[in-house]
């Protein structure tokens, strides 16, 4: 259907009333008339001849490109209007998925005046947002008619997730979690970088004694120093459709990418050669142990981007794919993060892949799922798995759980 | 106009007839139910559009009557004069303080209000000359116009301070122009952005005026024209110089927006 724009049909409004009064013989109405559609006229042709929508510089600006959250980023809309008359325009740019709407709605802009806008608003969840084009609909002076200009600026924004710090901060670059530590040093240095609970084996010499001293129950604890060897580790993400479960403000996924995110982030701190898989039904992702900034950043930019997958998560298919991670490369230390907690295999084939490599489960589960997530819990640990439980509300706990775990599970040299 | 000599004298003689007080009565009944919404809570449209018929046109029943069974139209004619004046009270209204009306609205309220303030004018004043209160007859001849020329034998009057009424109409029409065009700013406002306050009558005010004068300046030529024309073609003048006009100013347009 053909829609007729506003200006052309007030015209034909105005002519056929002309006509009425025209032939009604009424000239003073006639003239009431005609003075009025002269004046549209007018200004429509003044529209089109001045052109004042070729007079517009807009400049969008966006603080931040890449951010953990939760942060604020903040918009900047520089506008100039460098036309020979006032003029009316509105601006409006969007950001569906942050919530970010600005409609200046009609304003009038004076010739060489410039026009700022700002807007701050709080991001929170993880992903890509693209901020659309900045659009520009600049009207007549009567606002019957209008033009849109559309500058090319749409930009994106990684949000990527949450990070919790451990508890014990990293002294330097080389820090040893698992036991893996600087490529410059190897064998055991006068650097402290961890403190775990004494294990058979320990050598009496890294006993720390204060930490001893002040812990409540007096174990024995000991030192961990730089340059004792250890393993890669491997987190594999569970990104099946199961992630997008609602999980508090987020949804499981979200989660588990937080926690994913946060220990990457933390052993690559520490000098852990550290990768990440996304597995559903198969492997989609694998980002080979590394460490260094440019890995990190490669990791949290996956785990920024990514979301549910169609399939479902399959522990079964899992518990073979694993077994082709070289542990020279992978390591032979694995945190399995959860999302699907309804297939009644992941108790039986938990102990399986534990049988193959040192594997320490997070569950992630929320209010309605809580049950099944314990009695996956029970059953792990009763065949000796470390399981952990992860919900919105507990997500900073499980994370100084994993950090405790990490510690414990140092291979000394 | 409504408010002269002969206009009042003329209601004055219908107000104790039957039907110009009935005919006001119900007006008012339906303006008060309208106003109140009344009428629009009531959920069967067939039962609101039957009662608001009923409301509009129960006035006219009663002096149709009458007039079928003894010949007398005082009664018609007394709610045919409430008709006129309620329609051009109300049309005088909407000029002045009608909210959502734009351009169009204003000149078609004003065009209508001067209709209807003509022809209570000139019935009346025929009517009191006759002595019968308002002719009916002479006052759809005020707006018969184009008619004429087809056979209908109208007698326009050429009424008691015409020139002054005149005058007055031509020098308002730069008040209704400037009026017309602010209202349709604000119009246009208020529907790109419902929620938002209305401001930009007042920021816009110099380029309606600008637009004003403009279109004053554009009347000339038609006068010119008229000039022209009201020698060998008296009956043209209200035709072929706005038409003139209009459609140039309409080529103008076309030929800038292809332009553009």
């Amino acid at each position: 259907m053909v829609v007729m724009q506003k200006h052309i049909r007030l015209m034909i409004g105005f002519l056929a009333l002309l006509l009425f009064t025209s032939l009604a013989l009424l000239p003073e109405a006639t003239l009431a008339m005609l003075g009025v559609f002269l004046a549209v006229g007018l200004n429509l042709i003044l529209f089109s001849v001045l052109r004042p929508f070729r007079n517009f510089t807009i400049t969008r600006t966006v603080d931040k490109h890449q951010l953990i959250p939760p942060a604020e980023i903040k918009t900047t809309l520089n506008m100039r209007y460098n036309g020979q008359f006032p003029t009316n325009a509105s601006v409006e740019f969007e950001c569906k998925s942050l919530d970010l709407d600005v409609n200046t709605g009609t304003i009038v802009f004076k010739p060489g005046q410039d026009y700022v806008l700002t807007q701050t608003l709080a991001v929170l969840r993880r992903g890509v947002h693209t901020i659309s084009n900045t659009k520009v609909t600049i009207k007549d002076w009567l606002l019957l008619s209008g033009k849109t200009l559309t500058f090319n600026d749409a930009e994106e924004i990684l949000v990527l997730p949450h990070i919790y710090p451990f508890a014990t901060p990293p002294e330097g670059t080389g820090s040893g979690v698992l036991g893996v530590v600087s490529s410059t040093k190897r064998g055991r240095s006068s650097e402290v970088w961890g403190i775990r609970e004494y294990q058979p084996g320990d050598d009496y010499k890294v006993i720390a004694w204060k930490a001893m001293a002040k812990s409540p129950d007096h174990k024995p604890m000991t030192k961990i120093m730089a340059g004792e060897v250890g393993a890669a580790i491997t987190v594999i993400l569970d990104i099946g459709k199961d992630g997008a479960l609602p999980n508090g403000d987020d949804t499981t996924l979200d989660i588990g990418a937080d926690i994913a995110a946060s220990l990457c982030y933390n052993f690559v701190q520490r000098g852990t050669r550290t990768g990440l898989a996304f597995f559903d039904n198969k492997m989609r992702t694998l980002i080979r142990p590394s460490k260094g900034e440019s890995h990190i950043d490669s990791v949290l930019r996956h785990l920024a981007l990514v979301q549910p997958s169609l399939d479902k998560f399959l522990i079964t298919n899992l518990s073979k794919t694993y077994l082709q991670l070289s542990p020279a490369e992978f390591g032979n230390s694995f945190v399995l993060i959860l999302g699907r907690l309804d297939d009644r295999l992941v108790d039986s084939y938990i102990p399986k892949i534990k049988t193959a490599r040192d594997l320490v489960v997070v569950i992630v589960h929320n209010e309605t799922n809580l049950e099944r997530a314990e009695q996956i819990q029970e059953a792990a640990q009763k065949a000796g798995v470390t399981c952990l439980l992860a919900s919105a509300e507990t997500v900073r706990a499980t994370i100084g759980s994993l950090e405790r775990w990490a510690y414990a599970t140092t291979q000394r040299a | 106009m409504l408010l002269n000599g002969t206009v009042v004298a003329s209601t004055i003689d219908f107000l104790s007839s039957i039907g110009f007080v009935a005919a006001i009565g119900f007006i008012v009944v339906y303006v008060f139910l309208r106003r109140g919404g009344v009428l629009a809570r009531i959920k069967s449209p067939t039962v609101q559009v039957s009662l608001e018929s009923f409301l509009l046109v129960a006035p006219i029943i009663y002096p149709m009557f009458i007039v079928i069974t003894t010949n007398n139209p005082t009664d018609f004619i007394g709610v045919f004069m409430a008709y006129l004046i309620f329609g051009a009270i109300g049309s005088l209204y909407e000029i002045v303080f009608g909210a959502g009306v734009g351009a169009l609205g204003k000149v078609t309220y004003f065009f209508i209000a001067y209709m209807l303030a003509l022809m209570i004018y000139a019935g009346s004043l025929v009517g009191q000359a006759t002595g019968a209160g308002f002719s009916v007859l002479l006052a759809f001849d005020q707006i018969a116009g184009v008619a004429i020329y087809f056979g209908y034998e109208g007698v326009p009057l050429d009424l008691p301070l015409a020139e002054l009424v005149r005058l007055s109409t031509i020098i308002s029409i730069p008040a209704i122009t400037f009026s017309a065009l602010a209202a349709q700013v604000r119009l246009s406002e208020v529907k790109d952005n419902p929620a938002g306050e209305a401001r930009m009558v007042s920021t816009l005010r110099p380029t309606v005026a600008f637009l004003t004068f403009g279109s004053a300046l554009l009347l000339l030529p038609a006068l010119l024209i008229s000039r022209l024309i009201v020698e060998p073609a008296v009956y043209l003048v209200t035709i072929v110089p706005p038409f003139l006009v209009a459609g140039a100013i309409i080529v103008v347009l076309v030929f800038t927006e292809r332009k553009q």
